[in-house]
């Protein structure tokens, strides 16, 4: 049997917004070219622990992280760590789809622009490339001029998945990357999650226990700042081991 | 505090149904044994006329599963017990299915005289004994009595084993009341698998209770 690789390693992480600790000693492994879904209460601190990874809360005064986040083994804690190229490598979905006010093309042609030494020719190629990635380029093809924000709420958080790989990351976070989309456009994303899956490790924080379910090969759930279990998501779904896990995913609290 | 006050009522309302049905099969089994016992023919006509209800009822219990399934999508404990009850419900019609052929053979048994009478009180009481038992397992949703049932079963195989060379020897020693031995052999096949009705539902206990997938464990 092939042995896991874990790509991301977190280790005794705790987070303060100033006095208040929001996480407590979360110790979480993220496999390689896998999905792991992140579930809990609203409040519990998954997208605070997802922030961590690419040092994103970092943009707000009097927030903080202590503990290790190995990424292939680098700790990214570390305040040497190059935060422009952590965050090309930590591609990162908002629940809420973000476009630049800017067109199409150029949508995701910025972070090639910005990372990347590449001829005009070069970034074309890269944002069709990036676009077919998104499993976006057929319905744009004919409008890359036209502003990014004219997309519809599906197509938008395409538009920024494929802004995100344009970056030609390794990992890829979504904080309820569908909260905001309707179904179709959801499921249109979750294939796509799927197709990623195979280049990136994906983490998701989700609310929408079933979409966990259906996309993440691993799931953790946490409660109240604290990572209470973590496993394959078959057995979270079928059998978690904690009554708490138990009592969430089957809606009897949150 | 609860958010799945209308799941909770559904579950309920379908475990009612269950047992209601469970309580029907019960019946239906102690009758036909009691039939075969006393060779009342009312008493073999109650459980054909009865075997009605529970398959009407299996088909109401299946829908409500299925509601329930397409309706809350449940997980964990919530899903097992679906699964369950589901399992368990085909298996409860089948008993009443079985109880009704044992009736059906009263009629051909009661027109023999035969030199030996068969005597099925051990295994008709293990048998319907485990039967209840699962049942009340599933009601209740106890492991540790569902693990007791499957372990009974092994005894009622042997029962049953050794009534096929009985039979081999009665019908050498008394061929004129071959029918009745027939229907007797037909009883106990009856009565077997009515233990593994039971143990099948027993079963079912368990994985709702552990998510362990215990069946074929004994030929492993």
């Amino acid at each position: 049997m092939q042995k896991k690789k874990n790509k991301i390693e977190t280790k005794r992480l705790n987070f303060f917004y100033g006095d208040h600790q929001a996480l407590f000693d979360n110790d979480l492994s993220i496999e390689a070219n896998k999905i792991t879904a992140v579930i809990g209460p609203s409040g519990c601190g998954k997208s605070t622990h997802l922030r961590v990874y690419n040092r994103i809360f970092e943009l707000h005064r009097g927030q903080r992280a202590e503990g290790e986040v190995f990424i292939d083994g680098k700790d990214i804690l570390d305040p040497g760590i190059d935060l422009l190229d952590l965050r090309r490598r930590v591609g990162m979905i908002f629940q809420k789809p973000t476009p630049f006010p800017m067109s199409v093309f150029d949508n995701v042609a910025y972070p090639i622009r910005l990372h990347f030494k590449a001829s005009q020719k070069e970034i074309a190629e890269r944002v069709e490339n990036a676009l077919r990635g998104a499993a976006l380029w057929d319905e744009v093809k004919d409008k890359l001029r036209e502003s990014g924000q004219a997309l519809s709420g599906g197509q938008q958080q395409r538009l920024c998945i494929a802004r995100a790989i344009a970056a030609e990351p390794e990992i890829l976070l979504m904080d309820e990357p569908t909260s905001a989309i309707d179904p179709v456009g959801t499921l249109k994303i979750e294939e796509l999650m799927d197709r990623l899956r195979e280049r990136f490790t994906i983490v998701i924080v989700t609310h929408n226990m079933q979409q966990a379910s259906r996309i993440s090969d691993t799931t953790a759930f946490f409660y109240k700042g604290s990572i209470v279990e973590v496993g394959p998501t078959k057995l979270i779904f079928t059998n978690p081991r904690n009554k708490l896990t138990e009592d969430y995913v089957s809606g009897r609290f949150g | 505090m609860t958010m799945k006050v209308h799941f909770e009522k559904a579950t309920r309302n379908l475990r009612e149904m269950i047992t209601e049905n469970a309580e029907r099969a019960k019946t239906a089994v102690r009758a036909s044994l009691k039939a075969v016992q006393t060779k009342d023919l009312e008493f073999a006509e109650s459980v054909v006329d009865g075997d009605m209800a529970i398959d009407m009822a299996e088909n109401m219990i299946e829908e409500q599963c299925l509601n329930i399934l397409a309706l809350y999508q449940p997980v964990a404990e919530d899903l097992r017990r679906m699964a369950a009850i589901l399992k368990a419900n085909g298996e409860i019609e089948r008993a009443g299915d079985l109880a009704s052929s044992i009736a059906n053979r009263v009629r051909d048994m009661a027109r023999e005289t035969p030199r030996i009478n068969w005597d099925f009180t051990e295994m008709a009481e293990l048998a319907s004994g485990m039967f209840s038992r699962a049942l009340d397992s599933l009601e209740t949703e106890n492991e540790k009595i569902a693990k007791q049932v499957i372990d009974e079963d092994d005894k009622v195989d042997e029962l049953h084993h050794a009534d096929y060379a009985r039979v081999a020897n009665c019908l050498a020693n008394d061929p004129t009341a071959s029918a009745y031995y027939l229907s007797a052999l037909t009883v106990s096949r009856c009565l077997e698998r009515l233990a593994d009705i039971a143990t099948n539902i027993a079963e079912d206990v368990v994985y709702l209770k552990t998510a362990e997938i215990v069946r074929h464990r004994a030929q492993k």
